[in-house]
Formats: C-alpha cells, sequence, structure tokens
C-alpha cells in the first residue's frame, strides 16, 4: 500500500468513526434528556402541590424536606427558588426559612467564593432572591467581581435585598470611568429598592461624580418622590452638568410642589435651552401658552414637544 | 495534448480538494466555536429577566417594520403576531408595496384603519411615492403605509424607516412571526451594551409544517417537504452557528433582513437601505460596520442565537433556486460595492477576515465547485480519471461534510433541542445526507448562476416568492384565526 492510500484509508476512519460517534452521542442524548425530563416533571407534579400545602399550613414540619436526596433534593430547591420569587411576606419567608433549613443558603455563602463565574453567579443570584438576612456584604464584594456575569448578577440581587443602605454602593458603581457594570442595571436595582431608598438618593445629589448624580436625580423621578423636589430645583439653577436631568425628573413628579419648582426655575434660570425645556413642561400641564417668536427659537426637542402637542 | 490536459486536470483535482478541505475545517471551527458559545449562553445566569426588562421604564421603545406585497395569505396572522408580541411599547409599521391582491383590504376588514397625518424623516430615502398613512382604529399601534412599488423589498423597509419614531427598529417580513419574547431578548441586549450596541440581529428558523394560531406558533416541527426540511439543516449551520461565530469574532457582516433590530438614529445618519441592492440586510451591516470604523465611533454589532423568527421557506426546488440565485448575486454585489473594505486593514477583522472569508468561499466557493463537478466528468470522458482514486477523494470530501452537518445537529440537539420529536431529529439528520449528496451540487450551479448575472450586470429586480402562508387562501380570506398547519 502507498502512502498516500494509507492517508485515505486512515482519513476514511477517522471521517467514519467521527461520524459515528457524532451520531451516537446525539441519539444517546436526545433519549437520555427525554427520560430525565420526564422523570423531572413526574417528580416537580409530586413536589409542587406539597410545597403548595406546606405555604397553606399554620405550622408546616419542615422537617418532612429535609431527609431527600439526589434528584428530588435538588428540584425541591429548585421549585423553592423559583417560587419565591413570585410570591410576597410570610410565604416567601417560609419557602426562605425551608432553603436555610435544608443548608441551601450556606452552600450559596460557600460558593461565593467559587473559582468557577457560573457557580458564583449561581449562588449571588438565590442569596439575593430570598433576600437572605446578612447578605449584603458579600454580595456588595462581588460588586466588583472579575467576572462581568457574576458582578452584573450581583448589582441585580444587591436591588432584590431591598436593603436601602445599599444605594451608596449601586451608584459608586457610577463613579469610575470604567463602566464595570452597564448603567441600566444600576437603575433597575434602585428601582427594586424603591421609596425607601430615596433619602439615601436625596444624599447622593451631591456626590462628586456628575454621572451618579444625573442617574440619582433620574432615579427619583420615576420614583415620583416629591421630597426630593427641592434638592432637585437647586440642581437644576446650580449644577449645568444635571440641570435637564434634573427639570425631568421634577416633571415626572406629580403635584402642585413639582409644578412650583418648574414655575420657579422658568423665572430664576439664566440659560435658555432649561427655560425652553421648563416652558415645555409647563405647558404640558396646561399651564402656559408659548408665545410663537418663543417657538422658533428653541431646539429641536422643543419644536417636537409642540408639535406632538 | 492529452498530456498536458491530464497535467491541469491533475493539478486542478488538487487545488479542489485542498480547497474544500480548507472551507469545510474553517466552517468546522466556525460551528463548534458558535456551538460552544451557544451551549455556554444557554447554561450562563441572566443578570436581567425578560420580566424586568417588560417593567423597567427606561425600555426602549421598538417600530417592528413589515413590508407585505402580496401578502393576502400570511398578513393577518402576521400582523396579529406582532402586535401580540410581549413588550412594553412597540409600534408596528406595515408597507403595503403597491399590493395588487387583498393585502389592503384584509388590513382594512380586520384593523379598522382610518387615514393619518405622520411625519416622514426626509433623511431615508424613498424611491416611490407614499400614497398615504393610516392608523388603526382597533390598536393604534398599528400604522400602514400605502405606496407605490419601487420593484425592491428595500424601498418599502425605508418608507417605514421614514415614519418609525422609535430609537429601534425592528425589521422583518409578512411571512415571519416572533417567539412571543423576541423583542425583550433584543432589548435585554441594548440594555447590557446601551453606548456601543447599533445592531443586533436574531435567529431565523423555517416554520414549514408547524402549527401556527393568530401568529402565534404553538408546536414547532420539521417541514414535510425535503426541500424544507434541507433548509432547516442549512439555517442551523449557517443563520445560526456560523453567525454566532462570527459575532463572537466581532466580525459580523450578515444580520437576515426578517429579523435585524437597529438604532433609529444609525439608520437616519445612513439615509436608510440601500434601494437598489439585492441584498440590502448585507449591505446594510458592511455600510454600518464602515460608517462607524471610519467616524471613528466604538461600536458593537451583535447576533443573539436566543430571539427567534419564523419565516416560512421555499418549498419548491424551482422558488429556491430563484432565492439562491438572488442571495448570490445580492452577495456579488455588496463585495464589489464595498470592494475597497476587502484586504483593507483600516476596517480590522472586516476587511482582513469577513469580507475575504466571503469573497472566496461563499461566493467563489460555488464556481469552483461548480467547476471541480465538471472536471471531474470531462476526465471520466477522456479517460485521464484514476476512477478508484476519484471515488474514494469524493467520498472523503462528502464524509467531511456530512460531519460538519453532524455536529451541527448534534449541537442543536444540546442546547435548543427545538424539534422534540424524534421523528423531526431523524427528517432532519435524512436532509443533512441528502444535502451533502446532490442538493449541494445543485445549489453550486444556482449560486454560478446567481453571480454570472451579477457580472453581466443584467435588470435585475425582487421577486417576491410564491407563499403558502400560515393559513390556507380560504381561511386567510376570511381572516380566521383558526389553527392550521403550513405545507402539510
Amino acid at each position: 500500500m502507498r502512502g498516500s492510500d494509507l492517508l485515505l484509508a486512515l482519513t476514511l476512519g477517522v471521517l467514519i468513526g467521527t461520524l459515528a460517534a457524532v451520531i451516537g452521542v446525539t441519539v444517546f442524548h436526545h433519549v437520555w434528556t427525554r427520560r430525565r425530563n420526564q422523570q423531572e416533571a413526574e417528580l416537580a407534579e409530586e413536589i409542587r402541590p406539597r410545597l403548595m400545602e406546606m405555604l397553606l399550613e399554620d405550622e408546616p414540619d419542615l422537617s418532612l424536606f429535609e431527609t431527600e436526596q439526589g434528584l428530588r433534593s435538588r428540584l425541591i430547591d429548585d421549585l423553592a427558588a423559583a417560587l419565591i420569587s413570585k410570591l410576597r411576606g410570610a410565604d416567601r419567608q417560609r419557602l426562605v426559612l425551608l432553603l436555610d433549613r435544608r443548608g441551601a443558603l450556606d452552600r450559596a455563602r460557600r460558593r461565593l467564593s467559587s473559582r468557577r463565574p457560573s457557580v458564583r453567579a449561581r449562588a449571588v443570584q438565590l442569596l439575593g432572591s430570598t433576600g437572605a438576612p446578612g447578605a449584603l456584604p458579600d454580595l456588595v464584594s462581588l460588586l466588583r467581581d472579575r467576572n462581568r456575569t457574576v458582578r452584573e448578577v450581583a448589582t441585580r440581587s444587591v436591588g432584590r435585598l431591598g436593603d436601602p443602605s445599599a444605594t451608596c454602593f449601586l451608584l459608586a458603581l457610577l463613579a469610575t470611568p470604567e463602566r464595570s457594570v452597564p448603567e441600566h442595571l444600576v437603575r433597575m436595582a434602585l428601582f427594586r429598592l424603591g421609596r425607601p431608598a430615596i433619602p439615601n438618593l436625596i444624599r447622593e445629589l451631591g456626590h462628586y461624580s456628575s454621572d451618579v448624580r444625573r442617574c440619582a436625580a433620574d432615579v427619583l423621578g420615576h420614583l415620583g418622590a416629591a421630597e426630593a423636589v427641592e434638592p432637585l430645583t437647586k440642581l437644576a439653577l446650580l449644577d449645568d452638568d444635571v440641570a435637564m436631568e434634573a427639570l425631568a425628573a421634577i416633571d415626572r413628579i406629580d403635584g402642585p410642589t413639582s409644578a412650583d419648582a418648574l414655575r420657579k426655575l422658568n423665572t430664576e434660570t439664566s440659560s435658555a435651552e432649561l427655560r425652553a425645556a421648563v416652558a415645555a413642561a409647563l405647558e404640558r400641564r396646561g399651564e402656559f401658552e408659548t408665545p410663537e417668536s418663543e417657538v422658533a427659537a428653541t431646539p429641536v426637542e422643543r419644536v417636537l414637544a409642540v408639535g406632538n402637542g | 495534448m492529452v498530456e498536458i490536459i491530464r497535467l491541469l486536470l491533475g493539478w486542478f483535482d488538487q487545488f479542489v480538494l485542498i480547497y474544500f478541505l480548507l472551507f469545510n475545517s474553517i466552517f468546522l471551527v466556525l460551528v463548534v466555536a458558535g456551538g460552544v458559545e451557544v451551549i455556554r449562553a444557554r447554561r450562563q445566569v441572566q443578570p436581567i429577566s425578560l420580566d424586568e426588562v417588560f417593567a423597567y421604564p427606561l425600555t426602549p421603545s421598538i417600530s417592528v417594520v413589515v413590508p407585505a406585497f402580496n401578502e393576502e395569505l400570511s398578513i393577518i396572522d402576521s400582523v396579529h403576531g406582532m402586535l401580540n408580541l410581549r413588550y412594553p411599547s412597540h409600534e408596528v409599521i406595515v408597507v403595503d408595496d403597491g399590493s395588487t391582491d387583498r393585502t389592503f383590504a384584509l388590513m382594512d376588514a380586520e384593523f379598522d384603519l382610518e387615514p393619518c397625518e405622520v411625519s416622514i424623516d426626509e433623511s431615508i430615502n424613498v424611491l416611490a411615492p407614499i400614497l398615504g398613512t393610516y392608523r388603526s382604529r382597533v390598536d393604534s399601534r398599528l400604522i400602514v403605509v400605502r405606496k407605490v412599488n419601487a420593484g425592491t423589498r428595500s424601498d418599502a423597509v425605508n418608507a417605514a424607516l421614514a415614519v418609525a419614531k422609535q430609537p429601534l427598529v425592528c425589521m422583518t417580513d409578512a411571512d415571519s412571526i416572533f417567539d412571543p419574547d423576541a423583542l425583550l431578548l433584543v432589548a435585554r441586549a441594548y440594555l447590557r451594551d446601551p453606548e456601543r450596541t447599533v445592531g443586533v440581529g436574531g435567529t431565523i428558523r423555517a416554520v414549514n409544517g408547524s402549527s401556527v394560531t393568530r401568529g402565534y406558533l404553538e408546536d414547532a416541527k420539521a417541514p414535510t417537504t425535503w426541500t424544507a426540511r434541507i433548509q432547516v439543516v442549512e439555517y442551523l449551520r449557517s443563520f445560526l452557528l456560523g453567525r454566532v461565530a462570527w459575532s463572537r469574532m466581532k466580525a459580523l457582516i450578515i444580520v437576515s433582513g426578517a429579523f435585524g433590530v437597529y438604532r433609529r438614529e444609525l439608520l437616519s445618519e445612513l439615509g436608510g437601505l440601500d434601494p437598489e441592492a439585492l441584498a440590502e440586510d448585507a449591505e446594510l451591516v458592511v455600510r454600518v460596520h464602515k460608517h462607524m470604523r471610519d467616524s471613528g465611533r466604538e461600536y458593537r454589532l451583535a447576533f443573539l442565537p436566543d430571539p427567534v423568527c419564523w419565516t416560512e421557506v421555499p418549498n419548491s426546488l424551482k422558488q429556491l433556486a430563484k432565492q439562491r440565485r438572488r442571495w448570490s448575486r445580492g452577495l456579488a454585489e455588496v463585495l464589489w460595492l464595498h470592494r475597497r473594505m476587502i484586504f483593507n486593514p483600516r476596517y480590522g477583522r472586516i476587511g482582513m477576515l469577513a469580507l475575504p472569508y466571503y469573497l472566496f468561499f461563499e461566493l467563489l466557493g460555488a464556481i469552483v465547485e461548480f467547476v471541480g463537478v465538471a472536471a471531474v466528468l470531462l476526465g471520466f470522458a477522456l479517460g485521464l480519471v484514476n476512477t478508484s482514486m476519484a471515488i474514494i477523494v469524493a467520498i472523503v470530501a462528502l464524509l467531511y461534510a456530512t460531519v460538519l452537518s453532524a455536529v451541527t445537529i448534534l449541537i442543536e440537539e444540546f442546547s435548543y433541542r427545538r424539534y422534540t420529536h424524534p421523528r423531526d431529529l431523524f427528517m432532519v439528520a435524512i436532509a443533512s445526507l441528502i444535502e451533502i449528496f446532490g442538493f449541494r451540487q445543485i445549489h453550486a450551479y444556482w449560486r454560478t448562476h446567481g453571480l454570472i448575472s451579477a457580472l453581466r450586470r443584467t435588470e435585475s429586480t425582487w421577486e417576491k416568492p410564491d407563499r403558502e402562508g400560515f393559513s390556507s387562501p380560504g381561511t386567510a380570506a376570511r381572516a380566521t384565526a383558526s389553527t392550521v398547519v403550513l405545507d402539510a
């Protein structure tokens, strides 16, 4: 047999072997996955009603779930974690207690220092969704994790903990020139903290970073924080970098305080751009008739706003 | 003389063999890299849930743009599907591109249209006149634009772009439907990288054979015709795994016209789609790369494997031939139009990697394949070919391609498992064999034909392929919402 014939025969053998292996793995995976999915579905059908019953009982016996092993054990944790995000109040607390008794939360805390980013991210996610007590310092430290996904999941989880003291840690992510977490994720987390975070957000309006001030103003506006109107008005008058965002935030806040603030801005600001935007905001509230000459002189946004009105 | 021909044929045979080993090896690397990326992405914890994207007040609004020319069979289902997408704020702009059937009448009957005034973005290049704009009384998110047909799909899309007002624009077709969360998945990509992301493409899959109810895919099944089944394998290999790999390498140059989402501001800067391009989707992506690099702006053009657009693929070889000739010609035109970018280091991986690959393997590959088969036949006719050797070489080349298709199906099985019925998986596997032993050679002929028509610069118009629609003609005419099975 010549060398080239041998090479061809070898190539042929390798290709046929590879093809057989690929087909074999595909068929095996298909059959195995079908069986596993079926098994999981059957087990879930059995476990889910037991979990629901546990939530309905006055004094449930949590130890019933503690002796489970293997796939059944993993499914209990998964189903409980999935239910947690849909529940509030006592039901939620009961599921957190169940996961705690089963050791799932301790396992998650240990896994925060795992070398594998996917393991760290899952642990962060579980601690965030359960609002695990005392988890804030651990999660805050992971806001600077070396892996992007872990940082992002940690940001979301810090918001889910609902602890307003996390406000400054979240906003600090925007203070560095290299953005380690997308701004939208920080905003989402701040929205999640909700109204309890308002005092801290107002304090952050004085932050040295204009990105932080801008974000705090925006979130205050979306939260409809009437108590923030006064500091936002000051910001609009004195801080050129954030004036437009502060105005937009005031505009989003309903009520007489924000209307007064807009009127004050209209008379006190020296910026033509800001005054035009204030006029548009007042006009949307039906309080201002713009003279034709002023419409022509305003920027594009102003003209569009008048056109849409 | 015979000796010279023998020598030339020998050299050519070696060139063809090396070329195909190289092409299949590159593609195998792309498929495996794409597969690894897809499986990794599937297992990754998502930092933003889709519910959060939905509830977030700053999620960007989207204009869904649907050009429609004689789409009476699918337009009602398609528009319902687009309007029913789970998204906090989106509008649907349908362009009736001079339809001669009942496309507009059916929409009017179903959505109760009334004339309305809309402002037109003059920076978008629209060739044919816009006849009127209408808004639905049933659902104010639906706008219909009627215009004169200019012979190209891109002109219809441009008319919609000129009317679109939202910060993001999603381009699609009237014979396509999206997974319910498709727009949320795209928006999540924008939210995760808002400063740089200028465009996002999604996966295209064949809807033929699947059950569709009122624009909603009930059950994904493999198509019932072999022509469509072959395309399932092709779409998985090239439109899913190949594009994921190119996107990972930051060298994506094709985003399908059936599912591409771009910043409206950027499209305005570019003047919209090239109204004369046959492959207007690829041309747009290459132009985006050129524009962003020329202006020195940081940007990201990504391909996402998760959001899926289900589109009707040709069921007959005749229709498929038309489509593939058009694609080949379109690609040739794009590469010619942007020839200065090829091997130009100024355009980074696009100029040095992606465009040369498309030139040498996707475009000229058809000629090599076609001429290669012809050369072997000539060799046989002249008695110059060692028969046993030729057969073994052919088997090796075809087996290699078979392994490539098998790996593609394996990755689908490990990642999305859209086809859960074992029979579907089996049929797709058989189709992958048919693709290699016969279809591929015919395909090479069609592509060569398309390339020749591009070289001859014969007049080209976009011909709408015959559709079977999401429903039978009678059902569409009544615009009912019954569950039907495509091409069954």
